[in-house]
């Protein structure tokens, strides 16, 4: 498990990190959303041990994490822009990482380049963006750590190849309780893949949630009622976080557990009644616009 | 698969994946080590053999040696392939950690498992390794290849391995000082401009206060002051420079290892400062390393109070520099100096300033951050500049107090090559400054004082009166150097004129005393002239002559013992400061070697000695063995004096026709109203020759026939008139 505990990172003048306290816990994948400059990199290198937080703490299975190998060798990271070292091929970049994760499957490593349609004696620099993105995953998968960090990794995959990156993570968080943890700016990436998501905003955490507590709190009904004094008693004692009105179709976002709601509606014997499936983003641009942001100004492409 | 390894092999895995990765690095290290030492020992070995040639005396030396020398002046503790070292470790210092000024680097490396320290450690290591193993395999290749050629000598294996471990020592200090000058930064570039900074800031202050004492203290030797430039001292590569040149002066290659001997405590001293620096210097980078922050990548320099502290020393550095500068264009240019001065200063801080914020910030727009130190370094400057000026610290009338000097000398500067002083010393001239400085050991502190006192005050007087550069065409003056050995193991000089009104019992007690006289003539070791010879010229004769108005004869340089041992009597019974200030030397005797040039080598020995008038036990030696014909002129045997007057309006000069004297009467009045001009004494009254300023006088004396060996026809002799005598009426 990973525990922040408010930490907060600065750059001269510029509060990267704000205060932030949140919990990873193992079996999950856990996503951090933000804009750019959210502070979403900021807190995976503080995770990482690159950077060292001004102050708060950072416990990874309750270890300090900045210049602990023994707590670094269960960290991989996999960063936006990654670095691999002059006329490297996927093969140099395996024994490169073998040296220093002990735990280092190279056969599975092998396998997976296959498997991936990586050849691993090709030189690195003739690789596409998103096949170095795809190295970068399976040396991190290869490498045995516990916690891969990833930074905009999804960005950049077609979808076939984040379908493939998915099923692997699915794969080893089964086999080995792998803890992915996902950053990224756009929420439609995360949609299918988190477990939990943060919401970083201006070094702040907005929101830190799982999902599915989240879905089975919140609830999206399409409704015609026959008139307003039924639509007004229907709503009675409902905590109503957005209401939107096409004609006298209804659509509301509720706060409160699906049973209990549809007995609201139902009891006001509405003309039309229909529970929708809520979106990720749907629940955060509820859960946010409450809290006063518009969320899509800065989360969704 | 899984791994589990133990820690060594970790570290030389991670040893030998960091030297295929630093493989440009490596190869350059053995390009560099194998064009110097095995390319370089191949050229050696050919171009001795070359340059042997069996009509020489030089097959009297075996080729071996002679190969062994060239090996051993190149390869061994006397070559320079530190230089290689050094550059070598600046280039690595800044690419070692060069992975900190990249944000993709920082995350790649120091998101690995591994320990900080440990991680140092390795680059330290590495590095080390890159230097290490190409230049340890090519020395010892150059000595096998030396070796082969003949020149196996184990004398010169040890020479070449010493020279390892010495440039070894000096690439881990200057290594570690660039890795923190590095480490101090954020770009490739700014690291470079630290390095320079870093390495150039000794030698940049030095020059700066050397510059200033020059230019302000009339006192000011920069004799001595560049021989502590030239061997410094604390840092590399100045240190390394300072051994390299100190151990050429202990001979050349023999077998024996005798010059390795004598260079090794010197090597030592600058090998253990060298050891102490690279310590230091480590421990500050390291310090440097635990503190630097991911997030320092790509900024100029890490920390805002280095910033700082480099813009404060740039500042004031190069606005006394560029000062200095316009100084010696403007300097005698009275009114003008000083505001040209302080305006280049204030356009220097300006200028420096507005660069230095643009690149701390990596923006031009910033470059007028901090103004406001633009006022303060420009005050600084100016008070440093002004304490030179004004020589607020009263470095002219410094005089040292008599507990604390050990022994002092003194050099009258116009002591000349073959005059007075200049010999051979090991394998160099020293000058008679430098004998004096090595020979001269004057326990008379009280009268010394005396002499510096005056010395130094009308130095002073003279540089107010004819400015600082020309203060040497003040009349009626010694011009000579004051030499303090204090207790403390400092030596301190000060040039000073010495002037004519100085009290004439003082100069006699010093400049009679053994022990200046110790200092200025090579008396005490005979043998070790005729040793000299046998080394540096071997096969050619030493040879005695002697020149006089009379002419010249030549001799056995064998009676060496023998005058040198008559000139010491005279030197004890007649030499002091009165002697030397009223009379001129009559002749002159010296030794030298015949053979003064062979193929390759300059083997030319020379030194000289005055002979005055009152020399009588050195004279009769002389003329016992038929090597003195009579020292000056005497009346009679003068035939004629041509006079040519000269005369001075501004600054052209309009001689008069010559006018010949050939009364006898009128010569004697020109000879008991002048001096020889042959040979000038050091200490003599040269201001008697003084006359009219507007006038000048050249007088030729022309011996009668057979008065003068060998002489050629129209031979004549310069003199001077005295001051206060005049010339005869013109002839009809």
């Amino acid at each position: 498990m990973i525990n922040i505990e408010n930490l907060s990172k600065s750059f001269g003048k510029t509060k990267a990190i704000n205060d932030v306290s949140l919990t990873i816990r193992e079996g999950e994948v856990f996503g951090l959303v933000g804009t750019n400059g959210a502070g979403k990199s900021t807190l995976l290198r503080l995770l990482t041990g690159i950077l060292v937080p001004d102050s708060g703490k950072i416990a990874i299975d309750d270890e300090p994490v900045y210049d602990m190998p023994s707590v670094k060798e269960k960290i991989f990271f996999v960063p936006d822009d990654a670095f691999f070292f002059q006329n490297a091929t996927p093969g140099s970049m395996r024994d490169y990482y073998a040296s220093l994760y002990p735990r280092f499957d190279k056969e599975r490593f092998a396998s997976l380049l296959e498997g991936f349609n990586l050849g691993q004696n090709r030189k690195i620099t003739e690789f596409s963006k998103g096949m170095k993105k795809q190295l970068m995953v399976l040396l991190a998968v290869s490498s045995g750590a516990k916690y891969i960090l990833c930074d905009e990794t999804f960005d950049g995959l077609d979808p076939v190849m984040r379908q493939g990156v998915k099923s692997l993570f699915a794969k080893d968080m089964a086999d080995r309780d792998l803890v992915p943890v996902i950053a990224s700016h756009n929420l439609r990436e995360l949609e299918d893949i988190c477990d939990h998501v943060g919401l970083l905003h201006q070094g702040g955490v907005l929101l830190s949630e799982d999902l599915s507590k989240m879905k089975l709190n919140l609830q999206k009904i399409q409704v015609v009622f026959k008139n307003e004094e039924d639509r007004e008693k229907a709503l009675e004692g409902l905590n109503v976080l957005l209401a939107e009105q096409r004609g006298r179709l209804w659509t509301f976002t509720i706060r409160g557990g699906r049973e209990e709601t549809e007995e609201h509606f139902r009891g006001a014997e509405p003309v039309f009644f229909e529970v929708l499936k809520l979106s990720l983003e749907e629940i955060f641009i509820s859960e946010t616009e409450v809290a006063g942001y518009d969320v899509r100004r800065f989360i969704l492409d | 698969m899984m791994s589990a390894d133990s820690s060594l092999t970790k570290f030389i895995r991670e040893q030998k994946s960091m030297l295929w990765r630093r493989l440009p690095f490596v190869a350059l290290s053995v390009l560099m080590y194998f064009l110097y030492y095995i390319f370089g020992t191949v050229v050696l070995i050919q171009h001795e053999r070359a340059i042997v040639d069996p009509n020489t005396a030089l097959l009297a030396q075996s080729l071996s040696q002679r190969i062994a020398e060239a090996v051993s002046a190149h390869a061994g503790v006397r070559g320079i392939g530190s230089g290689i070292g050094f550059t070598g470790a600046m280039i690595l210092g800044i690419q070692s950690f060069s992975y900190l000024y990249k944000a993709q680097t920082v995350d790649f490396y120091e998101s690995r498992p591994e320990k900080r320290s440990v991680r140092f450690f390795n680059i330290i290591f590495n590095s080390f390794l890159i230097y290490a193993i190409p230049s340890l395999i090519c020395a010892v290749l150059s000595f096998f290849i030396a070796a082969a050629s003949g020149a196996a000598y184990m004398t010169l294996f040890g020479d070449i391995m010493l020279a390892w471990v010495l440039n070894s020592v000096m690439f881990l200090a200057s290594y570690g000082m660039s890795a923190f000058a590095s480490l101090l930064t954020g770009t490739v570039v700014t690291a470079l401009f630290m390095n320079f900074f870093v390495f150039g800031l000794e030698m940049l202050v030095r020059m700066t206060v050397f510059g200033y004492r020059a230019a302000y203290y009339a006192t000011f030797d920069s004799d001595n002051e560049i021989k502590l430039i030239a061997g410094l001292k604390s840092l590399p590569p100045y240190n390394l420079i300072k051994s390299y040149v100190e151990a050429k002066m202990f001979g050349g290659f023999d077998a024996a290892g005798e010059y390795i001997v004598k260079a090794l405590p010197e090597l030592m001293k600058g090998c253990g400062i060298n050891l102490v620096i690279a310590v230091i210097s480590f421990v500050l980078a390291f310090i440097a390393y635990k503190y630097r922050r991911a997030e320092d990548a790509g900024k100029a320099v890490v920390n805002p109070y280095i910033s700082v502290f480099i813009k404060y020393c740039a500042g004031i550095l190069f606005a006394l520099d560029t000062g200095l500068l316009i100084y010696w264009i403007f300097g005698r240019q009275g009114s003008i100096s000083l505001p040209a001065v302080i305006l280049t200063m204030i356009t220097t801080v300006i200028v420096t300033c507005l660069i230095l914020e643009a690149i701390f910030a990596l923006n031009v727009r910033s470059a007028l951050k901090r103004v406001y130190d633009m006022p303060v370094i420009l005050v600084i400057s100016l008070i440093i500049l002004f304490i030179f000026k004004m020589d607020v610290f009263g470095y002219d009338k410094w005089l040292p107090s008599a507990s604390g000097v050990e022994s002092a000398w003194l050099c009258n500067n116009s002591y000349d090559i073959g005059i007075d002083g200049g010999y051979y010393d090991e394998t160099n001239y020293i000058g008679a400054r430098e004998f004096a400085e090595k020979n001269m050991f004057i326990t008379d502190i009280e009268d010394m004082l005396v002499i510096a006192e005056k010395g130094q005050a009308a130095k002073v007087e003279n540089a107010v009166e004819y400015g600082i550069e020309n203060e040497y065409a003040a009349n009626g003056y010694w011009n000579a150097t004051v030499g303090w050995r204090m207790k403390s193991g400092k030596t301190v000089t000060r040039n000073v004129a010495i002037p004519e009104d100085i009290d004439a019992a003082v100069m006699d007690r010093i400049v009679g005393s053994e022990e200046f006289i110790k200092g200025v003539y090579l008396l005490d070791d005979p043998d070790y002239i005729i040793d000299r010879v046998d080394e540096i010229a071997p096969g050619s004769e030493l040879v005695l002559s002697t020149t006089s108005e009379h002419g010249n004869l030549t001799g056995d340089g064998r009676l060496l013992n023998g005058f040198l041992a008559a000139y010491t009597k005279d030197l004890s019974a007649n030499y002091d400061f009165t002697m030397a200030s009223y009379n001129v030397p009559v002749g002159l005797v010296s030794f030298y070697t015949d053979n003064t040039f062979v193929s390759g080598y300059t083997g030319y020995f020379q030194t000289s000695w005055p002979i005055y008038d009152s020399y009588k036990e050195s004279i009769a030696y002389l003329e016992e063995n038929g090597l003195w014909n009579g020292g000056s002129l005497e009346k009679s045997e003068v035939e004629k004096i041509v006079v040519t007057t000269y005369n001075y309006t501004g600054e052209m000069s309009v001689s008069d026709d010559p006018v010949t004297y050939t009364d006898r009467k009128d010569i004697e009045k020109i000879m008991d109203s002048s001096l020889p001009t042959t040979y000038y004494s050091a200490w003599g009254r040269y201001y008697q020759f003084e006359h009219d300023g507007n006038k000048d006088y050249s007088i030729e004396v022309y011996p009668a026939p057979d008065t003068v060996e060998d002489m050629e026809p129209g031979t004549y002799y310069y003199r001077q008139l005295l001051k206060d005598k005049e010339l005869p009426e013109k002839p009809l």
